[in-house]
């Protein structure tokens, strides 16, 4: 159930106002591109601020200890050790902790149906539910000593209780960042709460490193024109203009047919208008579904869409739990795949990572 | 009884009504259309040009399936309120609709293949509706009180419903969107292809319920008077379900379900008619309704560009207090 509407809030939610009663200052923001995360780190400790996107004064802050430097101060931390156990509630915290290697310390997870990492499905971890229905005993079963979740409605159920027994419970935001940089970089989060901070350092520079490269070397002379979105309901419901996924677009030098709409949300727009616009567009991506025939059986007049005839949609819904668990904190793995489908006739569909052509 | 000359009129101005908001919604929309368009797209179609595509493939299904569904719901309620002898019945209160859902809900979410095609769909649909029909039928002989029945059809949605959510919990995640978008409710899904097969159901079904007009006006005064004017009462009732069934299941099949219409517009017709006459009923009922659902079809059309309103949330927003309206001042 998450991960249908996930897509669709990715795009429903728009962002709010920078944060203004922020303690780490901007040049001590270890952070370059994330809006809702910033950290700050001396020698000894490690000061983390996770702000709600709803509400910018309303700041989660977390003091640890420099797990890097041996000695420690004697200060009261939020978390004195680097986390073992811990329960995630999002596909997304499982890629960036599988890219830092650190699965076997997840010890709970909303539905293992969702969940694509191998090494995680046969470790059998608690399966807690949907976040606002989780199951606090199984929490506790789980001995997870972190919680972390999506924070779709603010505050975690049974969050003081929690507390009360020392689990700690930490919202997540990346969800909510709108450049795709920005939201690979809470892969430091993990890195700093299980004191593999540099690993994580490491990793995000070379997501970066790797993400400009692919950015730089995209032929910004072909013009090629995407549709994005699908049907749901009346209404065709579309990534706005300064969204994640029209960024992505962007920096992929594909001229998506709604980059001028204004918005960090969704779109939605009546399927004339959409009709309407996309006479001459020459991709269609991620139509939420992997075959033609399952498009035409939840809106049959997307037959009317030139792109569906011209065998030009592709999508990510073939194998949907790897694009959820490994998409947000690669990035650059995205930008790949549409700049090899700028390549139109010339692509090579081997080389597409989550993308595949609809058939 | 009144006969359909004396509201002739009142019927004309509904048909009329119906021909120029149906042209009104052919030529609005967010994309510029005119009447020469129009022309075009009805008589003499090109699918080059843009804008009669849009008038053809776009706005004419829509426009119809309104005026078909707003009817079909429309008799199908009044059909079911005769049938009970309660003005609460409806195909959607008293969980008729409730059982085409779990059988779309069954189909779509076990993942096999042949309830993923139309025929699948529509198959499932009517069947469920039947079969719910039937059930109800049999329940009401052994319930008395007109609001008991009404209770009944609202714990027949909630299990219902109950059903549904355990299904979703386990289905794949392809399979529960296409249940949850079906489930939205819309009059945007059907083609212009589908709409010769979808009008023959809807007009062999409304030459049926002119067929058992008669016995109904009986009906009206008691089973006893149906079975001394030589009906047969057991034949009678499963044929009302029938059409009942066939009307909510073909709708509900390509609409998802749309609440309330199959119980305002009967009301809304017995109120303004005053007359047992089911001929007239049957017209009044199939003219209000498609102008009814028409109208929100339209009104949803005209403030989408401020605020998205579902068809089913406008229909719930006019029948709901309606249906309170009537459990005040018909129950007290």
């Amino acid at each position: 159930m998450r991960l249908i509407y996930i897509g669709l809030v990715f795009f429903i939610f728009s962002c709010g106002n920078s944060p203004d009663i922020t303690q780490i200052d901007d040049s001590k923001n270890v952070c370059k591109y994330s809006k809702w995360l910033r950290i700050s780190e001396s020698k000894e400790t490690v000061f983390i601020e996770i702000i709600n996107p709803d509400n910018p004064t309303e700041i989660y802050r977390l003091k640890l200890p420099n797990f890097k430097s041996k000695g420690g101060s004697k200060d009261n931390y939020d978390i004195e050790k680097p986390v073992e156990r811990m329960a995630v509630l999002s596909s997304t915290h499982i890629g960036m902790l599988a890219e830092l290697n650190m699965i076997d310390r997840i010890v709970a997870v909303s539905d293992l149906k969702y969940v694509f990492n191998t090494q995680l499905k046969s470790q059998q971890p608690v399966q807690l539910g949907e976040e606002q229905t989780t199951s606090s005993e199984r929490i506790i079963k789980s001995k997870a000593e972190l919680v972390v979740y999506n924070g779709f409605s603010n505050e975690f159920p049974k969050q003081e209780l929690l507390n009360k027994l020392r689990i700690k419970t930490l919202p997540n935001y990346d969800w909510r960042e709108t450049h795709p940089l920005g939201r690979a970089e809470w892969i430091l989060l993990f890195g700093y709460v299980t004191g593999h901070q540099d690993e994580a350092k490491r990793k995000f520079e070379e997501i970066c490193t790797n993400y400009e490269r692919i950015k730089s070397q995209i032929d910004t002379m072909t013009n090629v024109k995407i549709l994005s979105g699908n049907m749901t309901g009346d209404y065709w419901y579309a990534p706005a203009g300064q969204s994640y996924h029209a960024r992505l677009f962007n920096d992929a030098g594909l001229s998506y047919l709604f980059s001028n709409q204004t918005g960090t949300g969704s779109l939605a727009l009546s399927f004339e208008k959409v009709l309407g616009m996309s006479s001459d567009v020459d991709l269609w991506l991620n139509p939420g579904f992997d075959s033609k025939r399952k498009i035409l059986n939840t809106h049959p007049k997307s037959k009317l869409l030139p792109p569906l005839n011209q065998s030009s949609v592709f999508c990510y819904s073939h194998n949907i739990n790897k694009y959820w668990e490994l998409s947000a904190c690669r990035p650059d793995l995205i930008l790949a795949d549409f700049a090899e489908l700028k390549k139109m006739d010339q692509m090579d569909l081997n080389k597409l990572v989550f993308y595949k052509m609809v058939e | 009884m009144k006969g359909i000359k004396s509201y002739s009129a009142v019927l004309f101005f509904v048909l009329a009504g119906i021909v120029l908001l149906s042209i009104y919604g052919l030529l609005y929309g967010d994309i510029d259309t005119n009447f020469q368009d129009l022309y075009h797209a009805l008589i003499d179609y090109s699918n080059e040009d843009m804008d009669q595509v849009i008038i053809r493939e776009i706005r004419l299904p829509r426009i119809l399936m309104a005026i078909i569904s707003g009817a079909a719901l429309s008799i199908a309620g009044m059909l079911m309120q005769t049938l009970f002898q309660n003005p609460l019945a409806g195909p959607y209160v008293l969980g008729i609709n409730s059982g085409s859902s779990l059988m779309v809900a069954l189909g779509l979410l076990s993942g096999i293949g042949f309830f993923n095609s139309e025929l699948g769909l529509i198959g499932s649909a009517l069947l469920g509706a039947f079969v719910f029909g039937l059930f109800i039928l049999f329940t009401a002989s052994f319930l008395r009180n007109q609001i008991s029945l009404l209770l009944f059809g609202v714990m027949l949605g909630s299990f219902v419903s109950s059903i549904i959510t355990i299904l979703e919990v386990g289905s794949q995640a392809e399979a529960l969107k296409a249940f949850t978008l079906w489930s939205m409710g819309s009059l945007n899904g059907v083609t212009i292809e589908q709409i010769p097969m979808i009008s023959m159901v809807f007009i062999g079904t409304c030459f049926l319920t002119i067929f058992i007009v008669k016995p109904l006006n009986i009906l009206v005064l008691g089973e006893d008077e149906v079975r001394l004017m030589g009906y047969n009462i057991k034949k009678l009732r499963i044929l009302i379900v029938f059409v009942t069934a066939v009307f909510t299941g073909l709708i509900t099949a390509f609409c998802g379900p749309i609440a309330f219409v199959g119980l305002a517009v009967p009301n809304l017709t017995r109120m303004l008619f005053r007359t047992q006459n089911h001929l007239l009923l049957f017209f009044g009922n199939l003219l209000f309704g498609a102008f009814f659902l028409l109208s929100c079809d339209i009104v949803t059309q005209l403030f989408s560009e401020v605020l998205i309103i579902p068809i089913n949330a406008l229909t719930s927003l006019i029948g709901a207090p309606f249906v309170i309206y009537i459990l005040i001042s018909k129950l007290r």
